[in-house]
């Protein structure tokens, strides 16, 4: 009987301890997952959470709006939004900096993918391609967000010794990286948007904008030679862009009352992206009281102008504030790649080579879609000089509250057009000259306390 | 007690000599003479050769003894010692009925940990035992409210900080980031089903496993603690007995006007100061939000619609209305909760059962909300080959029916709105949009779009529970000290909930109408959502499965030692899914639904805002699968009964994900040693004739399973674009550990002669270990911080409990009272950065190290400036520069106030018998914690629903020199919110919240000492109960109740209760 029992035992022990194993393999929530399949990789880069968001200090520190008062100014939310309204030399008090850590998400996010790709080696080499160079393109546009804003702005000469970002190709949370040149930055954003260019569909998906495709790559790539200065590479990304992309909105076929005109697949949004959500009080849409568009800015807009009412709502006397732009909800701008904006970029390169009226027929492809039916005269211009001033104009008024102003600003103080800008606070009156270091955002102080990377002086 | 422990003594003196000639073994069984159950534990000794043993966990013993007479004395804590006569050998089975002992009636002695049933008197761990009587003291529902109030180490949580906060703990908080709820045993396995499931008329006792010696038997679910629930059984060789318990308490309405408001007129005041600052002009601008009838008059007098006079009527008149007295009008009713309770129970030679029914209908104060439960309990076991093998089957069955109010009205938007006019025929309110705009509405081909609370004032939402529990257990006796023992279980639980929005209601009609296309040439209405109800259908189906293969062996080995050991293995697996879809254009008749008619990946434009939405497509599913292999072992070895060590091992393996199989298990161990000092030679201590001394020393365990060792994601909804996502969870943790509890326990019992006094202290340190926590990362690595078992705790505490018989004459008077401290510390944490904005307004995200897991921080005050400004300290100096504060992290300008859960509680009960009326009154104290009172908050005054806000509002500040008496601010229009936030987040707005309450009273009339009635029942009992009565003493002198310091009309005081039972036993 004792033996028996002891017989029977053991086989149940080991009955017991040989199917443990499976037993306990089985993954404890539906919803958890060790990501590695193909559909699980663009599900990380589908996540609204964290991509599709670039910077909101450049908004804050550009010039496209003022603060109504001085009580208004000692109400913001942000020590950040108070600081950055003046350039203080301390922007951020301590507190959380999303335009640092939002595209280093990003980055995390894109290199986890591509560590898993790598290490499968999928069978289905075109939709493991396609994922490869959508994470490729998220990598390049989160590190070109972060150079323009926490690097200086480009110049050939300096770009070898000058300091841009630390470049992470892994996933690997412990590993620290320090700071590359600038040099090498805009390389391997360049390299990644090689990949990124090859491996991408050419269409832009239509229901699904927030997806990169071949036009973003070139949008993309057009935006940043740009700011390079680098106007023939320019033109040539941004006329192959538009052989890809070219829709255009008729301005006269949408809602002048509506507080949200466009959706977020709006026919012109080559690649959608907002502002990361921070910073309210000075870029949020509808009445926001503490702010302003730029009183200037807005004279800049004909009666006949249909952007006068489509993109701005007045809020008071002299007072206006934004409406959405190309997004469909929320409360923070659009930061993405457009057409209208590659229009512009055309239009500018082709100014600064002479091509006057080649750059004045480019603006008039969508201003004639932005004033009222028939009462748009085309825009000409008989100087160089003139067709500069004109596509620079229309570069404001085109692309406002996108983000864009603060990197434009760096450029066109690098080549000497030496504009000041100045905020008065309490009767006090702060300045930003030229080529300021403030151009350059610091870096978080948390940042440099856990990784030691070098500080920005400002 | 005492007498027992003297008998030995004496016995001790009395040596006896004749041999027997020829042994051979006996065995016995000691039953309660009253209800016939087996006694575990009891002492038989044979007088004559002084030879002792203790009767087994069936009441059995075998003793070994020779032809002759033999003398007997048996005895049993809390029963007379008895004193028989036997001849070997025995013409009849040896069963001996001991008599209770009505002076010790009330002590337990038997404590479960769901493995084992151990003699209180043998337990080297730290148990508290809450036994039937106490259980039934209190009337109501849930089982687990039976505990509050009345034992030692268990607080409840009154006024929890986080959603996810544990309703109770087991001395104090063991984690930071981990399960912090105490694992719940319901007779031999973990209970993860609804609490409420459990009919408590069915429970016989509880016990609370506290330190490592009791708990870790339990691995790693035993880190916060183990209540381990007992369910009646019969007894074998007991007569059939029958009761009833049946009951119906009675609860007030609740006090809606706890909170402060203002009155309808003063926030008119307040309404028409705002208007004319123009704080409502964007809104009523954009033409659809809503305003109050306040200033929808304001408006249009400022628009010359209507005449000054007019306007001053039509003024005058809200200022008559009080929503208040509408809501306590037509949406609540006083409570009524009524209970009724059955059992049978009885047992053969060969058998026993228990069956018990119950029924409980409560209609809650809300009008709308009802509740009712059936449970039915029946178990049944018998033995055969010869008592060898003993088996068992149970059934739980438990079905509940609860109905509420989904999107009822509970949020008022002023003070003067009304849900019905003079007449009580039921008017529109505003929900949403507003009443001019729902007018407009009328005029077109939209379906009606207003809303009147009160012709949907019933209950929409039904959520069916439905549980059953199988048991089934074998128990088989191979040779004499050795059993196998064969338990499973089986639990299903479904719960399903079904919100049914009906066409009428007004949510199906809003949404209908939300999502509408008006086409104003023609007038026609095109709806992407169809006309119909919708409905929300979710259900959830929770399946666990346990078995249990456990061996236990018990020898003594000459007379002086003992070993009792259990070992085995356990299999686990809880498999629990969901489903949650949501109807659109719900047909009753037909069932049908219109879904497939509409497009939820459209993007549609709202008809009022012309924003943009998608229509809710409400679908979920999913599942949670916990599996668990488990090995025990737990022995005890006792020398002279005067020692015992006990020792317990345990290791847990489970489904975690994503770690190497080595990881998957911990091993946790303890080690328990109890010394009975009373019988020692050299113990003269006459008067205290019990003094026993236990220390243990060991860990349990904790575990998250949403931390993972490799890179993992959460599958998340559709984003816009309509495809679904995935959020990465945790960056890989290659070096993932479980958490652990280290426990270090002291204990000490006594009791003095006649257990005149009796009690016991158990000090005790309990260590986190490998916590998780938080680590920051350089935000270069796009993950901000890391979790991992970077955390650790240190709580210190004591728990006394003393039980005191003053009186024991004609009228009886026993005092209980319980004590304990808990004070609890992060000692480690990585995170140090946050800033002091975080640390004040939520301390359980940013734990400083060296302060409890729940803290208060505040401001340091610096009082008002001469233009009624806050100010506080900021580097030693006053000052508003709010953002600054804010964002400082620089921890001296902050003051750690004190802990915000008690720290020191108890209960005193006294108990009073005079003839046949019993009456006990509970008095319960909580001390040593602060709460944060709320007080003019200009924001929110500001804002809609500002009415609420009327605390200190006549205190503020309003003229300089002001700031001489008075610290609330003055208004400021706009609100600056760091403003007020220093104010409100200020150490001058931070109470004591130490408080005694006279918790409850129970009155018991026995009337079974009538002769009559005593022919018929053996029980028979009429009680009143009344409960939450108030409070005898609080540190506060504002009246705030600490429990509810921001009271809200959904969250008010507790109301007293009322209630009236009778218990029979046949």
């Amino acid at each position: 009987m004792n033996w028996k029992t002891v017989y029977c035992l053991t086989i149940a022990v080991s009955l017991f301890t040989s199917c443990k194993k499976s037993f306990l393999d089985k993954k404890p929530l539906s919803t958890i997952t060790a990501p590695n399949t193909i559909a699980e990789l663009n599900g990380l880069l589908e996540n609204q959470t964290i991509m599709n968001y670039t910077g909101g200090l450049p908004h804050i520190s550009a010039d496209e709006y003022n603060i109504v008062s001085d009580q208004q100014y000692y109400s913001l939310t942000t020590a950040t939004e108070r600081n950055g309204y003046i350039w203080d030399r301390n922007l951020y008090n301590g507190e959380t900096v999303l335009d640092w850590e939002v595209p280093f998400s990003q980055i995390f996010y894109a290199n986890s993918v591509l560590k898993v790709l790598e290490e499968k080696n999928f069978k289905d080499q075109k939709q493991s391609n396609r994922t490869k160079g959508w994470a490729s393109f998220i990598r390049a546009y989160a590190c070109y967000d972060l150079v323009k804003n926490f690097s200086p702005v480009y110049n050939s000469i300096t770009a070898a010794s000058d300091l841009g970002i630390p470049i992470k190709l892994s996933p690997d949370v412990d590993q620290v990286t320090q700071r590359s040149s600038l040099q090498s930055t805009f390389d391997h954003i360049f390299r990644d948007l090689e990949i990124a260019g090859r491996l991408l569909d050419a269409e832009v998906p239509e229901r699904n904008k927030n997806r990169p495709s071949k036009a973003a790559v070139l949008a993309l790539k057009a935006r940043i030679y740009l700011y390079m200065g680098n106007y023939s590479m320019a033109e040539i990304a941004a006329d192959s862009c538009l052989l890809y992309h070219n829709k255009l909105i008729d301005y006269n076929g949408i809602s002048t009352t509506a507080t949200t005109p466009f959706t977020w697949n709006t026919d012109e949004v080559i690649y959608q992206s907002t502002q990361v959500v921070n910073y309210y009080d000075l870029s949020g849409y509808g009445n926001v009281p503490k702010f302003q568009v730029n009183p200037n800015f807005i004279a800049l807009y004909s009666d006949n102008d249909l952007r006068k009412v489509i993109f701005f709502s007045k809020t008071g006397v002299n007072k206006y504030n934004m409406k959405r732009g190309y997004v469909g909800g929320g409360s923070y701008p659009f930061t993405g790649l457009a057409t209208d904006e590659v229009l512009i970029i055309k239009a500018e390169c082709l100014a600064r080579r002479g091509e006057t009226a080649l750059s004045m027929e480019t603006l008039n492809q969508y201003l004639i879609k932005r004033y009222k039916k028939n009462l748009f005269t085309k825009l000409t211009a008989s100087t160089t000089e003139e067709a500069i001033r004109l596509v620079l104009e229309e570069r404001v008024k085109e692309l406002i509250w996108r983000g864009l102003r603060w990197s434009d600003l760096k450029r066109f103080n690098r080549d000497g057009m030496n504009i000041t800008l100045i905020r008065v606070i309490n009767n006090i009156t702060y300045s930003l000259p030229p080529n300021d270091s403030r151009y350059v955002f610091p870096i978080p102080d948390q940042e440099i306390a856990l990784s030691g990377i070098t500080q920005n002086q400002r | 007690m005492a007498a027992l422990c003297l008998n030995f003594k004496a016995e001790a003196q009395s040596q006896n000599t004749p041999p027997p000639l020829k042994n051979q073994a006996i065995s016995g069984k000691v039953i309660s003479a009253t209800t016939g159950e087996a006694l575990p534990g009891a002492v038989i000794k044979v007088t004559t050769t002084n030879h002792t043993v203790i009767s087994n966990d069936k009441g059995e013993f075998i003793l070994t003894l020779g032809n002759g007479t033999y003398n007997l004395s048996i005895y049993y804590l809390s029963y007379k010692t008895k004193n028989i006569s036997i001849q070997i050998p025995l013409k009849e089975s040896l069963i001996i009925a001991l008599d209770t002992d009505d002076k010790n009636l009330k002590e337990v002695e038997i404590v479960s940990t769901g493995y084992q049933n151990i003699p209180k008197e043998r337990a080297t761990g730290s148990f508290t035992t809450i036994d039937n009587e106490l259980l039934n003291r209190r009337v109501g529902t849930n089982i687990l409210d039976r505990l509050d109030g009345v034992t030692s180490a268990l607080i409840f949580n009154k006024s929890k900080t986080q959603n996810t906060q544990s309703d109770l703990n087991i001395r104090g908080r063991s984690t930071i980031f981990g399960e912090d709820k105490p694992l719940i045993i319901l007779d031999n396995f973990p209970y993860e089903g609804e609490i409420t499931n459990i009919n408590p008329n069915d429970i016989k006792n509880i016990n609370i496993l506290k330190d490592a010696a009791a708990a870790s038997i339990w691995g790693t679910r035993a880190g916060n603690g183990v209540i381990v629930i007992t369910t009646y059984k019969g007894s074998y060789q007991s007569k059939l007995e029958t009761g009833i318990n049946t009951n119906l308490t009675i609860g007030a309405k609740p006090d809606l006007y706890q909170p402060s408001w203002f009155s309808s007129s003063q926030y008119i005041d307040i309404e028409q100061y705002l208007f004319n600052q123009g704080a409502y002009t964007s809104t009523i601008s954009n033409g659809y939000t809503p305003i109050s009838a306040a200033i929808v008059i304001m408006d249009a007098h400022a628009k010359n619609k209507i005449s000054r006079a007019d306007s001053l009527k039509q003024i005058d008149a809200l200022k008559n209305y009080d929503i208040r007295r509408d809501m306590l009008k037509y949406l609540y009713r006083p409570s009524t909760n009524q209970q009724y309770s059955f059992y049978v129970k009885g047992g053969s030679n060969q058998n026993k059962y228990f069956i018990s029914a119950g029924y409980d209908r409560n209609l809650a104060s809300r009008i709308t909300n009802s509740y009712n439960r059936y449970t039915l309990n029946a178990n049944n076991s018998f033995t055969l080959l010869n008592n060898k093998l003993e088996i068992n089957a149970g059934i739980i069955l438990s079905s509940s029916s609860s109905r509420t109010i989904n999107q009822g009205y509970s949020s008022p938007a002023s003070p003067y709105e009304r849900l019905a006019n003079e007449q009580g025929n039921a008017l529109a309110v505003q929900r949403g949009l507003r009443l001019s705009y729902v007018d407009m509405a009328a005029e077109t081909n939209l379906l009606d779009w207003y809303y009147k609370p009160l012709e949907e004032n019933k209950a929409n939402s039904h959520t069916k529970l439905t549980s059953y529990i199988l048991n089934a257990g074998l128990n088989y006796s191979i040779i004499k000290n050795l059993k196998l023992a064969l338990l499973y279980q089986h639990q299903t639980q479904l719960n399903v909930q079904n919100d049914n929005y009906n066409a009428d209601s007004h949510y199906a009609r809003d949404i209908v109408n939300r999502y509408s296309v008006i086409d104003h040439t023609t007038g026609s209405v095109q709806r992407p959502i169809p006309q119909g109800g919708i409905v929300n259908d979710s259900r959830s189906q929770y399946e666990s499965n346990f078995a249990r293969f456990q061996i236990n062996y018990d020898k003594s080995i000459g007379n002086h030692h003992n070993i009792s050991a259990i070992a085995g293995m356990e299999v686990r697996n809880n498999y629990t899914t969901y489903i949650n879809q949501r109807f659109y254009g719900f047909n009753e008749e037909t069932f049908t639904n219109a879904n497939s008619a509409i497009d939820f990946t459209k993007d549609y434009t709202i008809l009022y805002s012309g924003n943009t939405g998608r229509i809710d497509a409400g679908q979920g599913s999913g599942y949670m699968l916990d599996r668990y292999l488990s090995y025990f072992v737990n022995t005890s070895y006792e020398l002279h009964s005067k020692y015992i060590l006990s020792l317990s091992a345990r290791k847990d393996e489970s489904n975690l994900f994503g770690v190497k199989p080595n990881q998957r298990g911990i091993p946790l161990w303890s080690a328990g040693l109890l010394w009975n000092i009373n019988k020692e030679p050299f113990y003269k201590l006459s008067w205290l004739p019990h003094l026993k001394l236990r220390g243990s020393y060991g860990y349990t365990g904790n575990v998250s399973k949403n931390l993972t060792a490799l890179l993992t994601a959460s599958a998340g909804p559709n984003n816009r674009y309509g495809s679904a996502y995935y959020t990465i969870t945790n960056p890989p943790n290659p070096s993932l550990k479980w958490e652990r509890i280290k426990i270090i326990n002291a204990g000490l019992d006594f009791a003095t002669i006649n257990n005149r006094l009796s009690g016991s202290i158990d000090p005790y340190i309990k260590y986190g270990i490998d916590l998780f926590g938080e680590s920051p990362l350089a935000p270069q690595a796009g993950v901000a911080t890391f979790k991992g078992n970077t955390a650790n705790t240190l709580t210190k505490g004591l728990d006394l409990l003393l039980n005191s018989n003053n009186l024991n004459g004609p009228l009886k008077w026993t005092t209980n009272l319980t004590f304990s401290i808990n004070k609890d510390k992060v000692t480690s944490y990585n995170v140090a950065n946050g800033l002091n904005t975080s640390v004040i307004s939520s301390p359980y995200n940013s734990p400083l190290a060296g302060n409890p897991f729940f803290s208060i921080y505040a401001y340091k005050w610096a009082g008002l400036d001469n233009k009624g400004d806050p100010q506080v300290m900021l580097d030693g100096k006053p000052s508003k520069d709010y953002s600054l504060i804010f964002n400082s992290s620089e921890r001296s300008n902050i003051r750690y106030i004190g802990s915000s859960v008690p720290t020191k509680y108890g209960n005193i009960r006294n108990s009073f018998a005079y003839k046949s009326i019993e009456i006990s009154l509970n008095i319960v104290y909580r001390l040593g914690y602060f709460f944060r009172r709320a007080s003019l908050d200009n924001t929110t005054l500001y804002s809609t629903g500002g009415y609420k806000n009327a605390i200190d509002y006549d205190k503020r500040w309003r003229n300089p020199g002001d700031e001489k008496i008075t610290n609330v601010p003055a208004l400021l229009y706009p609100a600056i919110g760091q403003r007020d936030n220093t104010y409100m987040y200020s150490d001058i707005l931070v109470e004591k919240a130490d408080n005694i309450r006279l918790q409850d009273i129970r009155l018991n009339w026995n009337l079974n000492g009538i002769k009559n009635i005593s022919k018929y029942f053996s029980k028979l009992q009429v009680y009143g109960y009344i409960n939450n009565l108030g409070y005898l003493w609080k540190a506060n002198k504002l009246g705030l109740d600490p429990d509810v310091p921001r009271p809200d009309i959904s969250n008010v005081s507790t109301p007293r209760t009322i209630a009236i039972g009778i218990k029979a036993d046949l």
